[in-house]
């Protein structure tokens, strides 16, 4: 028979009363159940609609907005084409028999909104009925298909609904009701087989019976069902005769995006069945769409009493990944059966795989508001001003701090042996002390994706482990520590640079070039990837920037080291009463309790605030890899 | 009752003792006012039981007479199930788990199809239904509620004078089977179930509940201080679902939480009144005059200590300001066989001695000894990574004092743990977050904690401002034994009562920089540049700037001047000035007292 661990065992006796084999119950069934008791859903109305969106929904059905959202625009005959019955030639030809349903497609088709409502409502009554209207479906398409394999898995997983739940919102009134939450998988079970069927024999008579699941239980039979023997408690359980399903707890825990103030996240257990085990890995964000379920904490054994607290979870019915990388997405789309049926029924569903499961990684919203700042030109200013807007002016230093930070595209070379193209940029700041260098650093610091900050006083390139000394000279306590290999695709921060052992320079010599580092240790050497962005800020010579003498002789570093930089800034502590006099009232405005009179500053340019800052630099690292255009390369030539 | 009329105290002292049968009576009223057709609406009904308690309890002396749940009271393990308590905590988990709550049922009578609704609201214990009945689980009747629950502690370093005080004469259980463990009196072994592990400080004493909020009208914030007011009871604990035997539950302290209240001023000092404008200056000169005792004399170093107990932080953009971390320098190197083992309580007797005399003003104070095995062996962070969130000795209630010894650091290995926490420690004082390690994705959370060094040379950590001591008073806390210590004449309680209030209040108090004042100093500042460059000396920097500015809104703020004045910022100038010429004294004068002789 038909059953799924997610929908629980309503669901199981509603498909028990639509009929084991579709061809005999299309013929007799609809007569016997018309309403399911408790709810508003007429079966017949349901299995009509459904059938009615599976043969007939079109792409162009879908809004014009997702439409244009897909690369290729399609021809008016593949607009007309209806979707499922290419997606049911699919799974007949891959022979993985789910359907993943983009609940926004019900939506978009006219005649079945109201099926939507109802799926989110009732899931436990649809969804069973959609898997029998599949099941229909495909052995129309497929008379010759074989019916006991087809039976027992197609599936229908809907996903894509109209709102995502905050999972500190789930509240009691969801209960039983299907939802969609993102988060972040932080743990998972091992699989467990969970018994879905319990076998037992007689042990008189050889009388067998199988019981299902009911609310977690299986109920052993008090007294033998054969009228002959009648026995009681000598009903025994056959193991190799049950059936189990796989199961596996996880947790989802709250993205950072959506924690208010001062709280911290909260986590949803999860509960997967048979195909969707092991389908998503403890870190993967993903929009997990399932059924929201109370029960009680106790399995108490006397039932003479009300049961006061209820555990919640999630049945999942869907798993949907969110913001994988284009490399790491395409090595997984090989291995996982349910993924890559994803991908291909998005594709089928005539929208761009990639672009719709990058976009999501970032709230829609928060995508357009991204792409609607990219489209202001005055977009580098903005962002300059908002990196680190506690420390004034300086304005050309943070173009350039942000140019390091949204960093460039790495390129690797298909030749074999060729090194490899570094797409970061490393920054040096050299001046006078006391004007902010510190503060930038920190600010760069806190901006990055990853990043280590340290000071070259006393640092060792490798590894972490420090040791606290004493400095011969102050006989004060100094750390060293290292910090190189830690800041791995990110930002590492370097102040007091000119400070740095030689040692130490030579190991960033090779980072900077090769962003690699050479370890060599125990007679073994190795090299581990450091691709980071160096960071450094340095004073001159004599602490103070001489006028007399020349910059190479100023900056007390070697000329090869310096030539490593791509972008080198000399930050001057010079007189100028009104800067300095802007630059006071700035910091005194700080310090009044009143926010609003430090907030009005006599800028014109929106201000954007440092998480947004993250985010974006966050998105644009991730999702824009911009290519030299052959005008643009011209452009290029031309000027060098 | 002997007498047919019911005074107030009864109600209160029936409240106390068996305040769920309060709620029962006042459900039944409230089902009675209320059309059936959509239940009762458990918010509404919270909010009834609410104010039917707030209301009784704001009765003169009433508040006191409610048990006081927890550490230092050694009355935790004889709290009785059912009864009302009050609980001075710290929310160390706000997402201890959440639960849902059957709190209306409707039965039905198999038999005679009558039904009735049952009420378990306020408890976690099942509700036993007599024979015939059953629970109706399709009725609309039922209500599902939902639950917070957090873990709760007690303040970590919260000072004896700050902790609740009740008028309560123990209540005995005398059931008897609902306490655990062994019954003798006061020893912390007998508390009731804690996870270490989730609290600040580990290994010491303290006292842990998990705490229901029925009606989150309010969110508990991490690391937010309250005042609980519930219901006690053994219960169960959500981390602990699955087990099938139900015996083995239910042994984890709970408060089923009634209202909460915020720890505010008068609930510390309750019996003096509020101050009247004019006398912040002599409660000022009062504290000044005692922090001077504390440390030898040293009046400049009496300044900076009070400037830096009265700080606050502000975020402002993307910069935290208003912080004013201190490092005093000059105490003397405390020997290594004085260590202390792994644990948070100062070894040395000069430290000790400030770190003692502090705790008697502000409210809490924390000891973090800079030991390296102390600092090698326990965590600083709050992790989750295990899937419970772990206490780390950062995880603070806001306004804490944290008194770091580094007179007990010496030479010597620190690990890959030593340097995060030190680093955690350092993140504190410059940007004052604390990261809590949350699995696959650390969370900053903006923190308010002030940080004193205690230190012989200059401190590995930076801080807003460090100063050394005078020689006297270094001399002075160098003399510092044990015994010492006790002939030293603490303050009378009349006056540190009235150090406490002053340092709260002045704390809190808004303030604001004029234009005119505003404008003033950014001439000086652009004057002073000026002069400096002509003469070729140092300029000053943005950040001395700031500092200054910092030191004047204190100044300000000591004074209770809500708005900076050009007296104010004149005399920050001036102590800064004082500051640096020692500062530079001392150096210089440093190396040759102390150096090593082999160099």
């Amino acid at each position: 028979g038909h059953r799924r661990g997610d929908l629980g065992s309503r669901a199981q006796a509603l498909s028990s009363e639509l009929g084991d084999r579709p061809s005999e119950a299309s013929t007799q069934q609809p007569k016997e159940i018309r309403t399911i008791w408790g709810t508003i859903v007429h079966v017949r109305d349901v299995m009509n609609t459904f059938k009615d969106f599976m043969l007939h929904f079109t792409p162009k059905h879908r809004p014009p907005a997702s439409a244009s959202a897909s690369s290729a625009p399609m021809s008016d005959e593949e607009l007309n084409e209806p979707v499922y019955p290419a997606l049911l030639r699919r799974m007949h030809d891959s022979e993985i028999f789910q359907l993943n349903l983009d609940a926004q497609n019900l939506r978009a088709y006219p005649p079945a909104q109201g099926l939507y409502r109802q799926l989110v409502n009732y899931p436990e009554e649809v969804v069973p009925i959609m898997d029998y209207v599949l099941t229909e479906l495909y052995l129309e398409q497929y008379p010759e298909a074989d019916v006991d394999l087809v039976q027992s898995d197609l599936k229908v997983r809907p996903y894509n609904l109209s709102s995502t739940t905050n999972m500190r919102d789930l509240n009691p009134s969801d209960i039983d009701k299907m939802v969609s939450v993102r988060g972040m998988l932080i743990r998972s079970s091992s699989v467990i087989p969970d018994m879905e069927r319990g076998f037992f024999r007689c042990l008189h008579c050889d009388w067998t019976t199988t019981v299902g699941i009911d609310r977690g239980v299986i109920n052993e039979p008090q007294q033998c069902g054969n009228s002959a023997c009648l026995q009681k408690e000598c009903v025994e359980l056959v193991h190799n005769r049950s059936t189990f399903a796989d199961k596996q707890l996880s947790r989802l825990q709250e993205t950072p995006e959506v924690i208010p103030d001062g709280q911290t996240p909260h986590t949803v257990t999860l509960v997967t069945h048979d195909e969707l085990v092991d389908v998503a890995k403890p870190g993967d964000r993903l929009e997990v769409t399932g059924i929201y379920r109370g029960v009680p904490v106790r399995t108490n054994p006397r039932n003479r009493t009300v049961q006061a607290i209820y555990r919640t979870y999630i049945d999942v019915v869907h798993v949907r990944r969110l913001g994988r990388s284009r490399v790491q997405r395409s090595a997984a789309e090989g291995l996982d059966i349910a993924d890559a049926v994803v991908d291909a029924q998005r594709e089928a569903a005539g929208q761009s795989a990639d672009g719709q499961d990058e976009a999501t990684a970032f709230a829609p919203a928060e995508v357009a508001e991204f792409q609607r700042w990219a489209r202001d030109p005055r977009l580098f200013s903005i962002l300059a001003q908002s990196l680190a807007p506690s420390i004034y002016e300086l304005d050309d230093v943070k173009r350039g701090l942000l140019l390091q930070l949204f960093g460039g595209v790495r390129k690797q070379f298909a030749r074999a042996g060729a090194p490899r193209s570094r797409g970061d940029i490393n920054v040096l700041l050299v001046g006078d002390p006391g004007v902010s260098k510190s503060q930038m650093l920190s600010a760069v610091h806190s901006l990055a994706p990853r990043g280590i900050y340290t000071s070259g006083k006393g640092s060792s390139a490798v590894g972490l482990t420090a040791y606290v000394t004493r400095d011969p000279d102050t006989r004060q306590l100094v750390l060293e520590s290292g910090a190189l290999v830690l800041s791995d695709d990110g930002v590492c921060a370097i102040d007091e640079f000119d400070k740095m052992s030689e040692a130490t320079r030579s190991v960033l010599h090779e980072v900077m070039e090769q962003q690699t580092i050479s370890i060599a240790k125990a007679g073994i050497i190795t090299s581990l990837n450091a691709r980071c962005s160096i960071l450094a800020a340095a004073n001159p010579v004599n602490s103070k920037w001489d006028k007399n003498l020349s910059i190479v002789e100023n900056m007390n570093l070697p000329p090869t080291l310096v030539s490593r930089f791509d972008l080198v800034f000399i930050v001057l502590d010079t007189v100028d009463e009104t800067m300095d006099r802007r630059l006071a009232r700035h910091i005194v405005g700080l310090y009044t309790d009143d926010t609003t009179a430090a907030a009005q500053a006599d800028d014109a340019l929106p201000m954007v605030p440092t998480e947004k800052l993250t985010r974006y630099i966050a998105y644009a690292r991730r999702y824009v890899r911009p290519i030299i255009t052959d005008e643009a390369a011209a452009a290029l030539v031309q000027a060098y | 009752m002997a007498n047919n009329t019911i005074t107030t105290a009864d109600l209160v002292s029936e409240l106390v003792s068996a305040p769920m049968k309060v709620i029962d009576r006042l459900f039944d009223n409230y089902k009675a006012t209320t059309t059936t057709d959509d239940g009762p609406k458990s918010r509404e009904f919270n909010q009834t039981v609410q104010d039917h308690f707030q209301g009784l309890l704001s009765k003169p002396g009433a508040f006191e007479r409610i048990p006081v749940f927890g550490y230092p009271s050694s009355n935790a393990t004889k709290t009785k199930s059912g009864s009302l308590v009050r609980f001075r905590c710290m929310v160390q988990d706000p997402s201890y788990g959440e639960e849902l709550h059957l709190s209306v049922a409707q039965l039905v009578n198999s038999a005679t199809g009558e039904t009735k609704q049952v009420f378990s609201h306020y408890t976690d214990a099942d509700h036993v239904i007599e024979e015939g009945w059953e629970v109706d689980y399709g009725s609309p009747s039922n209500v599902f509620t939902e639950r917070d629950v957090a873990y709760c502690v007690s303040i970590p370093g919260q000072n004896e004078w700050a902790q609740l005080g009740s008028s309560a004469a123990v209540l005995e259980d005398t059931l008897g089977s609902l306490n655990i463990g062994a019954q003798s009196t006061g020893e912390s072994s007998d508390l009731p179930l804690v996870d270490e592990k989730k609290y600040p400080l580990r290994g010491c004493e303290h006292s842990a509940a998990l705490v229901k909020f029925h009606s989150p009208g309010r969110a508990p914030q991490v690391a937010g201080t309250v005042d609980v007011v519930g219901i006690y009871e053994l219960g169960h604990s959500p981390k602990e679902q699955g087990g099938s035997d139900a015996s083995a539950q239910g042994r984890w302290p709970c408060i089923h939480a009634i209202f909460v209240c915020d720890i505010t001023v008068d609930t510390l000092v309750p019996d003096l009144p509020q101050p009247v404008a004019g006398e912040h200056i002599g409660r000022r000169n009062m504290t000044l005059v005692h922090l001077g005792l504390v440390l030898g004399g040293d009046d400049l170093a009496a300044h900076y200590l009070l400037l830096h107990l009265l700080s606050k932080t502000v975020a402002v953009q993307d910069v935290k300001v208003g912080k004013f971390s201190l490092n005093l320098v000059g105490f003397p190197l405390s020997s290594k066989d004085q260590a202390p083992a792994g644990t948070f309580t100062l070894s040395s007797p000069a430290t000790r001695w400030v770190s003692g005399m502090l705790a008697q003003l502000v409210p809490r104070c924390v000891e973090i000894p800079f030991e390296l095995k102390t600092v090698n062996s326990s965590t600083f962070l709050p992790s989750a990574e295990s899937g419970d969130l772990q206490a780390g000795v950062l995880q603070l209630a806001a306004d804490t004092e944290i008194i770091c010894d580094e007179t007990c650091l010496h030479e010597g290995t620190l690990d890959e743990r030593g340097l995060r926490n030190l680093q955690a420690l350092q993140s504190v004082i410059l940007d004052q977050t604390v990261t809590y390690v949350y699995p696959f994705q650390p969370i900053n959370m903006a923190t308010n904690l002030r940080v004193l060094v205690l230190s012989n040379g200059k401190s590995i950590l930076e801080n807003d401002c460090d100063l050394y001591l005078s020689e006297t008073a270094a001399a002075f806390l160098a003399s510092i034994h044990d015994e010492s210590a006790a002939s030293f004449m603490p303050l009378d309680p009349m006056h540190t009562e009235q150090i406490r209030q002053y340092l709260e209040l002045a704390r809190h108090m808004e303030f604001s920089v004029p234009t005119e004042v505003s404008n003033a100093i950014s001439d000086e500042y652009a004057a002073l540049r000026r002069e400096a460059h002509e003469k070729g000396e140092k300029m000053m920097t943005q950040a001395e700037l700031s500092l200054i500015v910092t030191v004047a809104r204190l100044i300000s703020i000591s004074k209770g001047e809500p708005e900076l004045t050009s007296a104010s910022w004149k005399e920050a100038m001036a102590l800064e000035a004082r500051r640096v010429e020692r500062n530079t004294q001392a150096k210089a004068a440093r190396p040759a007292t102390s150096a090593d002789p082999s160099k």
